[in-house]
């Protein structure tokens, strides 16, 4: 199946035929995730990612300026659009479906995916970042500048049901545990164990993620009691 | 040059590898260099570790599994009085932090390794170590009448939740927001505390 598919593509692939800017783009980033996904970043060359994407080398720097700047596209895009997406939409909610528990679901069950399926690509990115001298990359923490626009929902979600709890912590304690979970799945979970379904530690997630963050003076009281 | 014994050996080499492997990463480390580094001859880093991909496990993982083991051993028995959550939840998260960043530098080694640098097995050492604490928190919680917590997958988000600011800790913060170690790990404690406090419900 798959290597059918791979023929229609390369069929597909017309060097002739007049491509748009934006669909130039989307090749080289198709391109360069799948590349630097399996062979990390210094592993990679755009002469590769102008290859597999079936357009010049020049194209390429034309799009993208450098060889760091397409490979934080590449890793940025998804994440950015996931986050752009679950801003709006909680920003459009109504107020039937909005419950703490929809809009945490929304988020764990979304970004856990997400950074999932594109394991390789992250932990490419810490690679680079640790072992290369890349100073575009090292300097640059995008990710928390994306985690900045969380804050909106998170400060708006405490403060409409009377929640307390230190905002840009917060948001950035989710995320990361999220984010751990997803690449640090296979010490985890080691094949040859039996594994939790996705949905379960899902749940799990969300279930933490509510409780740690509603109740804390109700919590202190029992804790008082049991003590 | 003095005898050494096999076990001084061993302790050379793992920390000549511990300290290349941290600083250049699993591929561009070479088993020469490190016996260099350890001043002992290569075939001797070969005799005694089989493979530079075991010499990694090794070096690497061992610092985590020794924390594992020690905590769940010295764990005390909360006997019938148990103290207050926060006092178990803090002891295990300070040290687990203060770990994790101490040996920041091979944890991320570790995960580039994995990730496409070279074949490395997935040891199930790390799982193994925390499902040891399972029992101890599965009798801890349920002492406390928490019992609507999914043992196994929490013991994990919670190691998860510790490993990303400890380690992915510039990523997250931007440079001039980093907060003091303190502060994080009060919030870790406070999330943990009432993240498994599931008794009292969510205000619609």
């Amino acid at each position: 199946m798959a290597e059918s598919a791979a023929a229609e593509a390369g069929k597909a692939k017309p060097g002739a035929a007049r491509r748009g800017p934006a669909e130039v783009r989307r090749l080289l980033l198709d391109a360069a995730r799948s590349l630097f996904a399996a062979k990390g970043y210094a592993g990679t060359s755009t002469r590769e990612i102008a290859l597999t994407a079936g357009v010049s080398e020049a194209l390429l720097f034309r799009h993208f300026g450098t060889k760091a700047k397409l490979f934080e596209r590449a890793i940025l895009d998804p994440i950015n659009e996931f986050v752009h997406d679950y801003v709006d939409h909680w920003k459009a909610r109504s107020a039937s479906d909005h419950t703490p528990e929809g809009i945490s679901l929304a988020f764990v069950e979304g970004f856990y995916r997400l950074l999932s399926e594109n394991r390789d690509l992250v932990l490419a990115l810490v690679t680079a970042q640790a072992y290369e001298s890349l100073e575009e990359l090292k300097e640059a923490s995008p990710i928390s500048q994306l985690l900045d626009e969380l804050e909106v929902v998170a400060a708006g979600e405490a403060e409409l049901r009377g929640f307390t709890f230190d905002v840009p912590i917060t948001v950035r304690l989710v995320a990361g545990m999220v984010m751990s979970m997803a690449l640090l799945d296979e010490w985890l979970f080691p094949s040859g164990k039996r594994r939790p379904s996705r949905q379960r530690i899902t749940n799990e997630m969300v279930a933490f993620m509510l409780h740690g963050l509603a109740h804390r003076d109700a919590l202190g009281d029992q804790a008082g009691a049991s003590g | 040059m003095t005898r050494r014994t096999p076990q001084e050996v061993q302790e050379l080499l793992l920390g000549a590898a511990r300290s290349t492997f941290a600083a250049r990463g699993y591929a561009r480390s070479s088993t020469r260099e490190i016996a260099d580094a350890a001043g002992v001859s290569e075939a001797l880093l070969f005799r005694h570790f089989g493979t530079k991909a075991n010499l990694f496990e090794l070096a690497v993982l061992r610092p985590f599994h020794g924390f594992m083991d020690d905590y769940v051993e010295a764990r005390p028995d909360i006997g019938d009085r148990p103290p207050p959550p926060e006092v178990p939840s803090r002891e295990y998260i300070e040290s687990l932090y203060d770990i994790l960043t101490a040996n920041r530098e091979l944890v991320m080694a570790l995960l580039a390794a994995r990730a496409y640098e070279v074949d490395l097995t997935a040891t199930p050492e790390l799982s193994d170590a925390l499902d040891r604490l399972q029992a101890v928190v599965e009798a801890e919680l349920a002492q406390r009448g928490l019992t609507d917590v999914d043992v196994p997958v929490t013991i994990r988000l919670t190691f998860a939740m510790v490993v990303a600011l400890a380690v992915f800790q510039d990523w997250l913060f931007p440079p001039d927001r980093r907060p003091a170690r303190e502060r994080l790990i009060d919030e870790m404690v406070q999330f943990m505390v009432h993240g498994l406090g599931r008794d009292v419900p969510v205000p619609a």
